[in-house]
């Protein structure tokens, strides 16, 4: 038996090949988010993962599920530690292969080995005594467990544990005089307290209480010449016990298996998210599972916003501005207007990020999200770049829409920014209508940013939502709505924003 | 081993609540450092971290008052623990190890200095921080602590070799060492055993590794022992370095009460924690150093939780602000006041939202910086405190800077903050005296018979005369 994906619920393999990046990644910031999940998980591995949005609601639960526990510090703690394990196992074999003094090289070996089976076992047993409720992170526990259980992995660390605790007992002295250094048995009777003696006769004069112990640092390099003279001696002193260390490291060179491997990499594809997403969330950015479906072209979310930029304006301590989504019944488009810099563009991603997000089984950004699983997200956003070749801007785009267009299905999500504004507003106003006949007959979802503000009023099935300006001029924020609003500040509102009313003082004020 | 000369127990400075700028402090440390870099950092240090506990205060006013009776004694205290620090400061060659012992070496001269000056003055300090200081002096640093310190820098040395305990490590590596007393000249019993063990490394001579890695392995065996010495000779520096500033503290005051009196200006110790705040002769001691004089002013507020102060401008109002907040400030750090006599209760927190020079103009961005920083104020203010405010919210109309004033002030007063608020708002001073609420003090600017402002502030109602705009009202009739 061997160990259950978390990610496709099967034994076999998915996913792994690189996939490439898909074309709308780049429009809606998905890349931006997707690097940073990756830099976050700590393996370039887990990209692929993130290309591969899911289209059954079942494998969108399961993954979600997964997601809940490990939002439990404790959980991610146990899943946290087993990662850098792995890692530091990878890491710490290679350098392992330029060791070249054995008596050194076996005992790093043997370190490594018991860091390792440290790790695989704690998995096994931390997921055990965790809360964890999900059934992959509990058919990973089942099989982690067989595993540990298994003769292969007892030999190895039975092995490495009594080797570990002979070495521990070690004792001898030290002389260093002039250029020689001499190794004998430790004298049990002598008195070794000489450095607390020092410290007792100057410690009346600490202003501080005293700081923690600090710890012995490890040498990073391998042992110079005298330590490893020194180590000589040492060995020279306990044959037998430097005889079996360098056996074990004979007898156990390929320990580490495969299927922890990816073990360790699925992993790393929720907890590179998570992490990602944690300082978003310290920002006061909400985040919610999504109910997900794999009909109808419902949408409901409320406090959307572009993960991309919220996760830059957290890094300055900021936070993104959120807008409420909503398609009921027969609507299916969403014409966003409304002046410039208002967050349209914003808006735009955020739309389709949730779409993509929700389909990896990902927490996405926004609360009370209802959506569904799209075959295909497609995006055309403005380019500022000009294409340098044999069509203008205006033909490529259409040519683009046509290819979008032709591909799309009921199914599919689109979204448009900004188009078609190199040509005039009267034909822009034209070629609009005409697309967004196409798109409605389609009858996918599709959020359109367009400056052309009659567009909702050319069907019943299209919405208008307008970027509207809140707050006073120093503290502008905007938020795109499906009507606008207006408000002057007063001076007691002003106050009122500062919490500084009659009112919000009494409750502010510490008693 | 601590000076206490600030702080009787373990005190710990508490956080900061005024703001130096505002109640003008850069002026009070230059006068009580006269130069003296280290005098205006401990004079600063202390006076922005005022205390609360009056037996705290009483511990500084006792430790002040034998410094303004030995003024000379003190001085040369301090003038011993700069000297110290000095001196030390100066020993930067070498490396880490036989720095901390020759700074060790030093300590202990430094010490026995310390200790005889100490001795030949204790007799006339009463104050229990004084007099536990010296004790200390007396006991700790005794000839033969001080014999005993020198004979193990001695041995320090090494000079016989090193002799150590170890186990193996990461990589088996030696490490977890543990120092044995060093051996003594040639055949010392300790060393004996490595001559029966036969096991010795000779560090080859014609090998460059080796000429640095013996040294190292060298430091390596020592870092405890070297870690030891270092924090050794800090905790050394660090007891002269705290005598220095606490120290550097009560000779500024000295610098200060000199140059005050010299001006022929009174000044007293304050009564602490008298509920009802009361001044004679209260004047503002940086522009009295500046202008080689000062006008006093008189106060008697009752319990009042209000002190509004309206007036003319250039009428003295916001130097008498700032006299209300330094010597509030003065008294909570232990000091003596600028007054011929000043009782006052304890402030927890003395906080200030003053008009910056550049929130003249009105526009909604200057008003939300000042609303911002009244918040930031809210945000740290608890039942009990002081606050000055000086102009605030004039950046908005008065129709809008009266109303949200009105409401904080209001607020504040409810919950036991004291408030002092000068103000050109005619609009606000009128409500709150409307109000006729009996915690609610009114001063105004004196003039004197001819009309011209005597820079005194006295009890009187707000007056729609004060105000400019009503000013250019009555001369040149409604617009």
């Amino acid at each position: 038996m061997g160990v259950r994906s978390i990610l496709f619920e099967t034994l076999e393999h998915a996913g792994e090949p690189g996939v490439a990046e898909p074309g709308h990644f780049r429009d809606l910031n998905l890349d931006q988010i997707v690097r940073a999940a990756t830099e976050a998980a700590g393996a370039e591995a887990v990209a692929p993962y993130f290309r591969r949005p899911l289209r059954d609601p079942g494998l969108v639960a399961f993954r979600q599920h997964i997601f809940r526990d490990l939002e439990d510090p404790a959980v991610r703690r146990v899943a946290e530690r087993f990662t850098a394990s792995v890692a530091r196992t990878r890491t710490r074999l290679e350098a392992l292969a330029r060791r070249k003094h054995p008596p050194q090289a076996h005992r790093w070996f043997l370190e490594i080995v018991l860091d390792y089976t440290a790790a695989v076992s704690g998995l096994a047993e931390g997921l055990d005594t965790s809360a964890a409720t999900s059934p992959g992170l509990r058919a990973l526990r089942d099989d982690v467990a067989e595993h540990v259980r298994a003769a292969p992995f007892g030999a190895l660390r039975e092995g490495a544990r009594r080797l570990r605790d002979r070495l521990g007992e070690v004792r001898y002295d030290i002389l260093l005089r002039g250029d020689q250094a001499g190794v004998a048995p430790h004298d049990e009777d002598g008195r070794f307290d000489y450095t607390e003696r020092v410290l007792a006769t100057f410690e009346r004069f600490r202003q501080e209480p005293p700081p923690e112990e600090h710890e012995d640092t490890a040498p990073a390099l391998g042992l110079d010449v005298v330590e490893a003279g020194i180590l000589d001696l040492v060995a020279e002193l306990f044959p037998a016990l430097f005889g079996d260390l360098a056996a074990f490291h004979g007898a156990h060179r390929d320990f580490v298996s495969a299927e922890i491997v990816r073990a360790d990499r699925e992993l790393r594809f929720y907890l590179g998210y998570l992490a990602f997403l944690a300082p978003v969330r310290e920002a006061g950015m909400p985040t919610c599972y999504p109910a997900v479906s794999a009909t109808g072209g419902e949408l409901l979310a409320r406090d959307v916003y572009d993960l991309a930029l919220a996760a830059k304006l957290a890094a300055d301590g900021g936070r993104a501005v959120t807008n409420d989504l909503r398609l009921d019944g027969a609507e299916r488009v969403l014409v966003v207007s409304g002046p410039n810099q208002g967050g349209k563009t914003t808006l735009a991603r955020a739309f389709g990020q949730l779409h993509h997000l929700a389909a990896l089984g990902c927490p996405v950004p926004g609360q009370e999200v209802r959506i569904f699983l799209p075959d295909r997200v497609f995006t055309h956003f403005e380019r500022r770049e000009t294409f340098g070749g044999l069509a203008s801007k205006l033909e490529e785009e259409l040519l683009r829409m046509r290819t979008i267009l032709e591909h799309a299905t009921p199914r599919s999500v689109i979204v448009l920014n900004e188009i078609l504004s190199s040509t005039t507003p009267d034909d822009a106003r034209l070629l609009s209508e005409a697309l967004l006949a196409s798109i409605v007959r389609l009858d996918a979802p599709c959020l359109w940013v367009s400056f052309v503000d009659e567009l909702s009023l050319m069907s019943p099935t299209a919405v208008s939502m307008v970027g509207t300006v809140a707050g006073d001029s120093t503290t502008r924020t905007y938020k795109v709505v499906r009507r606008p609003a207006d408000g002057r500040a007063h001076a007691l509102a002003i106050a009122e924003r500062h919490g500084l009313t009659h009112a919000q003082i009494i409750g502010r004020v510490r008693r | 081993m601590r000076p206490g000369l600030l702080f009787a127990g373990d005190g710990a400075a508490p956080p900061a609540d005024a703001d130096a700028d505002d109640l003008q402090l850069d002026g009070l440390w230059a006068a009580m450092a006269r130069g003296d870099e280290g005098l205006y950092a401990a004079s600063r240090t202390v006076t922005l971290a005022p205390l609360t506990d009056p037996a705290a205060i009483a511990h500084r006013q006792r430790v002040l008052g034998d410094c303004l009776e030995n003024p000379s004694a003190v001085r040369s205290l301090h003038a011993l623990a700069t000297e110290a620090v000095t001196e030390q400061q100066r020993i930067f060659h070498g490396a880490t190890f036989s720095r901390s012992l020759r700074m060790l070496e030093q300590s202990c001269g430094q010490l026995r200095r310390l200790r005889d000056l100490a001795s030949g003055h204790a007799r006339a300090f009463r104050s229990p921080g004084f007099t536990r200081l010296f004790a200390s002096l007396r006991t700790e640093l005794d000839e033969d602590y001080l014999r005993g310190a020198e004979a193990l820098l001695d041995q320090l040395q090494f000079e016989h070799g090193i002799l150590a305990e170890a186990r193996l490590g990461p990589g088996n590596s030696s490490t977890g060492f543990r120092l044995h007393e060093p051996p003594g000249k040639g055949r010392d019993p300790s060393v004996r055993r490595f001559r029966k063990s036969g096991l010795t490394f000779t560090a080859p001579a014609d090998n460059e590794e080796s000429w640095r890695a013996l040294p190292a392995f060298r430091n390596h065996v020592l870092a405890d022992v070297s870690r030891a010495a270092a924090d050794s000779a800090a905790h050394v520096r660090d007891f002269f370095l705290a005598l220095r500033d606490e120290l550097g503290f009560y000779v500024g005051c000295l610098n200060l009460a000199e140059s005050l009196t010299g001006l022929g200006l009174p000044i007293c110790m304050p009564q602490v924690g008298d509920p009802a705040p009361s001044a004679r002769n209260l004047y503002e001691p940086c522009l009295a150093l500046l202008r080689g004089g000062a006008v006093g002013n008189d106060l008697d507020a009752a319990g009042a939780a209000l002190i509004m102060v309206t007036g003319t401008n250039r009428g003295g109002k916001s130097t008498f602000l700032r006299s209300v907040g330094t010597a509030q400030l003065m008294m909570q750090c232990g000091m003596f006041v600028p007054a011929r006599r000043f009782a006052a209760p304890v402030a927890h927190g003395i906080f200030t939202h003053f008009r910056r020079e550049e929130d003249r103009s009105m526009s909604s961005g200057k008003l939300d910086e000042e609303l911002a920083r009244m918040s930031a104020v809210v945000d740290r203010l608890s039942p009990g405190a002081l606050l000055l405010c000086n102009e605030s919210f004039a950046s908005t109309n008065e129709r809008e800077g009266s109303d949200i004033a009105a409401e904080i002030i209001r607020a504040l007063t409810g919950l036991g903050v004291r408030v002092v608020f000068v103000t050109h708002l005619y609009d606000l001073a009128r409500r709150m005296h409307a109000d006729a609420d009996p915690g609610r003090l009114f001063l105004t600017t004196e003039r004197d018979a001819g009309g011209e402002p005597t820079f005194r502030i006295v009890p009187g109602e707000p007056s729609p005369t004060a105000h400019a705009r009503d000013l250019y009202t009555r001369v040149f009739g409604d617009a």
